[in-house]
């Protein structure tokens, strides 16, 4: 099993970095302006969609809420289907008057399609949302490429039509894996639950 | 006047000595753990790997976490993100800015009549 750790430091409050992190109804420029849906509770389906919701890119489920410190949700790529679910924790910690933000990724097979594009995705998101949260909004150049990525999305495939997607989430055993097995990031997934 | 230090310095400098670069490049396999490094490096004594260690760490090149009685090290790519954005993607908009300008200037007519001439 494989996994890769992100981190950023960023000057402000770890409140503000959690409401920017999680804030709903307002497009995530530095998660490719997509929105995220879904309610900050264990067993919520948790996606990042287009503004309509007609496209899903990324689901999973939350699995541990703990505002405004740490967040668990699994992450599938609506568009990678063969690949299993993966584990996401945040982790927002005070750091010299601002924020350490952790993304630990884990529970990949293998070199998967995902884990090849989350390994270079996430430090380009975190290091916008530094951008976002110190200077007040994204880069012209992130809101540009959104905005283009976004026009061309009938071109999906149908595997990303968010009725599709969320079949997925809804094939998936409630709760696996299960909160209680979540690993704390200081063992990140070193042994896998057993079961 | 600029702020002459900034955040990054850090990684500009753990990342001016080659032996730390090795390690970065021995932690893209994947996390390894203190004596794993001294295995990968056996020319360096324990703690002068400790030491580099430390100063990736810092510059928040490396994450190392403790898990059970080992030290395990983590490569963090986002500082080498930040530099990237900051040191290169502004200078190749100046660059690739400069070199359309050459272009427009030397096809402009008045250049290729000096041409033909």
């Amino acid at each position: 099993m494989l996994e890769r750790t992100f981190t950023i430091d960023i000057n402000a409050p770890v409140q503000r970095v959690w409401d920017e992190i999680t804030r709903r109804g307002i497009a995530h420029h530095a998660m490719f302006g997509t929105f995220l849906n879904g309610e900050l509770r264990p067993g919520s389906p948790y996606s990042y969609r287009s503004r309509s919701g007609s496209h899903t890119f990324v689901l999973g489920q939350v699995l541990e809420v703990d505002p405004p410190r740490r967040l668990v949700h699994t992450f599938m790529f609506s568009m990678m289907e063969k690949d299993e679910p993966t584990l996401v924790v945040w982790e927002l910690a005070p750091h010299e008057g601002g924020t350490r933000v952790t993304v630990t990724h884990s529970r990949f097979s293998g070199e998967t399609a995902t884990y090849r594009n989350v390994s270079t995705s996430w430090p380009k998101i975190l290091a916008l949302y530094k951008t976002i949260i110190e200077t007040g909004g994204a880069p012209f150049s992130a809101r540009f490429k959104n905005g283009l990525m976004m026009g061309m999305s009938f071109m999906l495939p149908k595997t990303a039509r968010t009725e599709h997607a969320m079949r997925r989430v809804a094939a998936q055993p409630p709760n696996n894996p299960a909160p209680s097995s979540a690993p704390q990031a200081a063992q990140p997934l070193a042994a896998p639950p057993p079961g | 006047m600029a702020r002459l230090r900034d955040e990054l310095d850090p990684a500009f400098r753990a990342l001016a000595n080659a032996t730390r670069r090795a390690m970065l490049d021995a932690l893209r396999a994947g996390p390894r753990s203190t004596g794993e490094m001294c295995e990968i490096f056996p020319r360096l004594s324990r703690y002068a790997v400790m030491q580099h260690l430390d100063v990736l760490e810092r510059a928040g090149l490396v994450v190392s976490r403790k898990e059970g009685r080992q030290r395990f090290h983590h490569l963090n790519v986002v500082p080498i993100r930040l530099i990237y954005e900051r040191w290169v993607k502004g200078y190749e908009d100046y660059w690739s800015g400069l070199l359309a300008a050459v272009k427009a200037d030397s096809e402009s007519p008045a250049n290729r009549r000096a041409a033909r001439e």
